[in-house]
């Protein structure tokens, strides 16, 4: 709208105030202030608009990480009061039926009794003591410092420190990168897990190898591990693979956290891991952690 | 056909089925109490004995938390293979809590129509199986 429409506009307006825009010249410039003033705000409201449906999208995607962490901790509970309580029964049961059987001459069904109690107890033992580890290494973890780590020194000395020298082979290819800005705590621990798993986790028909990639992807360094063992049935475990005390194979040694813990170290990261396996073939894990 | 003078016990803890063993022979209320530490093997039992036209158990007590597949996941495959039938066992659910998680599962089941808390009792038992 030009100038000399503008003005007859706001004449017009105003006759039917009853004031006359000749006599009052200010008022043209005064109103014009105040378009100004409302065109000013009217921006600074869209602005603010598109600021909270950011901050919007940012509150639902923390909602959902809590969400994520809650589904956690109540599935570890879960299982950890699970286990307590089993045993706990298992000592009840024994001793209801202890307490049934003390006073007959079934000498053979005691002693199996007794021998049961005491192996249960020491299991229930060895329960807590678990889990006591799980938070202990979670609390060491808040404050650990971060240093520049060469990743090949560290795997390779977890290698012996876990006396499988010899036993499983470690490829460690330092394709765009050899040192990680990580603490020491951490990056033992998810090395130590997939070498202990690529050995645990062996067809006995190959000699178990492990090899680490490591490459760069934008704004990510990628540590690839690949193992060349029995693999995982993806279509049954997929989902469940970094749960809390999920066994993939309960016929191995094992207390299904292994993989939990290094998916929260590599949260805590700010990272992502993924899996890729084939039965009889062997796992692949992807690691990215943010570069800095 | 369906023996209602059989019993069995699935539970991956043996001392558990060492344990439940007892107590269910104590009810007298049955002839044969048969034990299975794994359900695998149980749904082969009951596939060979579906082909050898031999009785199926009346009554299951099935534990909810095993490794191999979990207590409902086995019921799921006993009512496929027990379809046919048209005498139905009884199944009853083994648990040690009363935790959210079993219970929406057992709303969803069609077999498993009760369950019960461990430690097992003689006296629950009896109630249970008077009705």
């Amino acid at each position: 709208m030009n100038k000399e429409k503008k003005h007859r506009l706001l004449r017009r307006q105003l006759s039917r105030f009853n004031i006359d825009l000749d006599k009052n010249p200010e008022l043209e410039l005064f109103v014009n202030d105040v378009n100004k003033t409302y065109e000013h705000f009217d921006q600074e409201l869209k602005i603010n608009d598109t600021q909270t449906a950011k901050m919007m999208s940012k509150m639902t995607e923390n909602n959902q990480n809590l969400q994520n962490i809650i589904d956690t901790i109540d599935s570890f509970n879960y299982h950890v009061s699970h286990d307590l309580k089993t045993s706990i029964i298992n000592n009840i049961s024994l001793t209801r039926m202890l307490n049934k059987y003390i006073n007959s001459n079934k000498t053979e069904k005691i002693e199996e009794l007794v021998s049961r109690l005491i192996k249960n107890s020491n299991n229930g033992l060895h329960l807590i003591e678990k889990y006591l580890e799980i938070s202990k290494f979670e609390s060491k973890l808040i404050d650990a410092p971060k240093f520049e780590l060469n990743v090949k020194d560290i795997a390779l000395d977890i290698l012996s420190e876990i006396q499988l020298e010899g036993q499983l082979t470690v490829k460690i290819e330092e394709k765009d990168f050899d040192s990680i800005y990580m603490d020491e705590l951490s990056l033992k621990s998810l090395l130590q897990n997939f070498m202990t798993n690529a050995y645990k986790y062996r067809r006995l028909d190959t000699k178990p190898e492990l090899e680490i990639l490591l490459s760069k992807e934008d704004a990510f360094k990628v540590l690839s591990l690949k193992d060349n063992g029995i693999g995982i049935d993806m279509k049954r475990h997929g989902d469940n693979l970094f749960k809390p005390f999920v066994r993939v194979d309960t016929n191995i040694e094992g207390t299904g956290v292994g993989l939990f813990i290094i998916k929260k170290i590599i949260t805590k990261l700010g990272g992502s891991i993924e899996v890729e396996s084939e039965l009889k073939k062997g796992t692949t894990f992807t690691i990215k952690i943010p570069d800095k | 056909m369906i023996n209602n003078k059989e019993v069995i016990l699935l539970d991956d803890n043996d001392d558990i089925n060492f344990y439940n063993e007892d107590v269910m022979q104590e009810t007298g209320l049955f002839d044969t109490v048969t034990v299975f530490d794994s359900p695998v093997k149980l749904l082969e039992e009951i596939t060979e004995r579906i082909e050898k036209g031999s009785p199926i158990a009346g009554y299951f007590l099935v534990d909810i938390k095993m490794p191999e597949m979990d207590g409902f996941e086995f019921i799921d495959e006993l009512e496929i293979l027990l379809e046919d039938f048209d005498d139905q066992p009884v199944v009853y659910m083994l648990t040690t809590s009363n935790h959210k998680r079993d219970h929406e599962q057992f709303e969803k089941s069609y077999l498993a129509k009760k369950y019960l808390l461990k430690p097992l009792m003689v006296e629950t038992i009896l109630n249970e199986f008077k009705s």
